[in-house]
């Protein structure tokens, strides 16, 4: 019995040493899962996500979290891993511009989609109770959310109506569960939603009679600085797999995949 | 001073909300309290289970069903809506709804004990007395019950100023009204503001040491403070 439990620990402690951790932001979780899972299939490497702002995720690497990697949602905070000597300039590589969209709950059923008033309608006549955005000093998507509603002139009319969710992905889920009726959050969220023939890049702006008619609102990218998206590897012992996995995200094939999850690729 | 207009905001906030929370519990938690103590009915053990809930559960268990049951689909948001009230995540009544319930076997707990401590005697003394029930409970078991009605409120209000999970599952960081002081600490933290996260914090350290010194000193110091006597 003993000598079984030996032989597990042992096993256990190999199967964790090739393991890879990967910190990626809220945004990003869901295409993270599908093309991690294709290339643990295709490799062998076992990876493990966490997802969060990219913030904390920061905040967590800076005080020894052991991530192999970290996918930010901006470029910001990448330089600030490499400023604080946790990361190395070499591994550092866009890996997606996100775009941000204007939904509600209503957009999810496509019966009630058309009937309702558009949420940019309802966005600019001031017809709501609560816009969900992401928490601005930590998330990226935030940042962007209050910059669009600062060029759209509505920032100071809206702001008590303002709801913080923790990063992205919480800020979703008050859209989503009706809490908060109209919400900015990551155009990978909601991709599903969309119809084959408006999503990822043919989703383009709109103009103002299309606009009115639409239940989602892709958010012109004029109105805020671009979230562009950079992966760095994270100081420590696996940086070969890490650097490896990278490789993988930011290759041909992978890039053009994450058009359907809605984003744009380098 | 490290101190922002928002973290000003978190802590009037705070207090606002444990010493609201308190006063609710005690005037909800004693006619509970009461009943508990002397029921014999066999509703005692589930109302009990129901009532200690939230010191087993998770706060996020809490927080979730409670966004989901005061959102705009759930039984609780359709009432509100109902009622002209609208829905409750995002609001301060919505955070005071929700510390209610999760502070509530911290009132209650301690209420039942004192009262069952007081035992039939006194009551029965007061019967002969020609006292009613009312006048039972107000001139004999609630003085006879005070220190339990200290210790309490001292429980209330604490645990309410530590509650952190519900809050942020249901508060949506809005300053002024739901971004009490633990998720601008959190907040804080993450924004690897350390300066600000330190004064916050070492407020709440300090602050908390001083409701428990005051709790578990009760004997020596409370009665002569408050007059209280054990």
């Amino acid at each position: 019995m003993l000598r079984y439990f030996l032989l597990l620990a042992i096993l256990s402690n190999f199967a964790f040493s090739d393991e890879l951790t990967v910190a990626v932001a809220s945004n990003f979780v869901k295409p993270m899962r599908d093309l991690s899972n294709i290339y643990q299939v295709s490799t062998n490497q076992s990876i493990t996500i966490v997802s969060g702002s990219s913030a904390k995720l920061m905040a967590q690497i800076k005080q020894g979290a052991p991530y192999d990697l970290f996918f930010s949602a901006d470029q910001e905070k990448v330089s600030k891993l490499i400023e604080y000597g946790l990361a190395d300039t070499a591994s550092r590589q866009q890996y997606a511009k996100g775009r941000l969209v204007l939904w509600s709950a209503q957009c999810m059923s496509q019966s009630k989609a058309t009937a309702e008033p558009s949420s940019y309608r309802r966005l600019v006549n001031n017809d709501f109770n609560h816009l969900a955005i992401a928490n601005p000093i930590l998330a990226p998507y935030g940042r962007a959310s209050v910059e669009s509603l600062k060029s759209l002139t509505l920032y100071s009319n809206l702001k008590s109506k303002l709801v913080y969710g923790e990063n992205i992905a919480q800020t979703y889920q008050f859209v989503y569960s009706a809490n908060s009726d109209l919400g900015l959050v990551a155009l990978s969220q909601v991709i599903e939603y969309l119809s084959p023939s408006t999503s990822s890049s043919t989703l383009t702006e709109k103009n103002d009679s299309q606009k009115t008619q639409q239940c989602g609102w892709l958010v012109p990218e004029h109105l805020h600085s671009p979230i562009i998206q950079e992966v760095v590897v994270v100081k420590g012992k696996n940086e070969n797999a890490a650097q490896k996995f990278l490789d993988f995200m930011v290759s041909d094939k992978i890039q053009q995949r994450l058009l359907q999850y809605g984003y744009e690729s380098f | 001073m490290g101190l922002s207009e928002h973290d000003l905001m978190a802590i009037f906030l705070t207090l606002k909300l444990a010493l609201l929370v308190t006063l609710i519990l005690l005037l909800i938690g004693t006619p509970i309290a009461w009943w508990l103590s002397k029921t014999r009915s066999f509703l005692k053990g589930p109302v009990s289970a129901l009532i200690a809930m939230p010191l087993v559960l998770p706060p996020t268990v809490l927080g979730f069903y409670l966004l989901l049951a005061m959102g705009p689909e759930g039984p609780i948001g359709q009432l509100t809506t109902f009622l002209g009230l609208g829905t409750l995540p995002f609001t301060f009544t919505g955070i005071v709804i929700a510390s209610v319930i999760y502070s509530m076997p911290f009132v209650v707990q301690p209420l039942q004990n004192g009262f069952e401590a007081i035992g039939e005697r006194p009551l029965e003394v007061a019967a002969t007395l020609r006292c009613n029930a009312w006048q039972q409970f107000f001139y004999v078991a609630l003085p006879m019950a005070k220190p339990s009605f200290l210790t309490a409120s001292i429980l209330a209000f604490a645990h309410t100023l530590g509650e952190f999970g519900v809050i942020l599952m249901i508060g949506g960081s809005i300053p002024g009204v739901t971004r009490v002081m633990s998720v601008q600490i959190y907040d804080h933290v993450e924004a690897l503001q350390y300066t600000q996260a330190h004064w916050l914090s070492a407020g709440m350290l300090i602050l908390s040491f001083i409701i428990l010194l005051l709790l578990y000193s009760r004997n020596a110091l409370v009665p002569r403070i408050f007059g209280v006597k054990n």
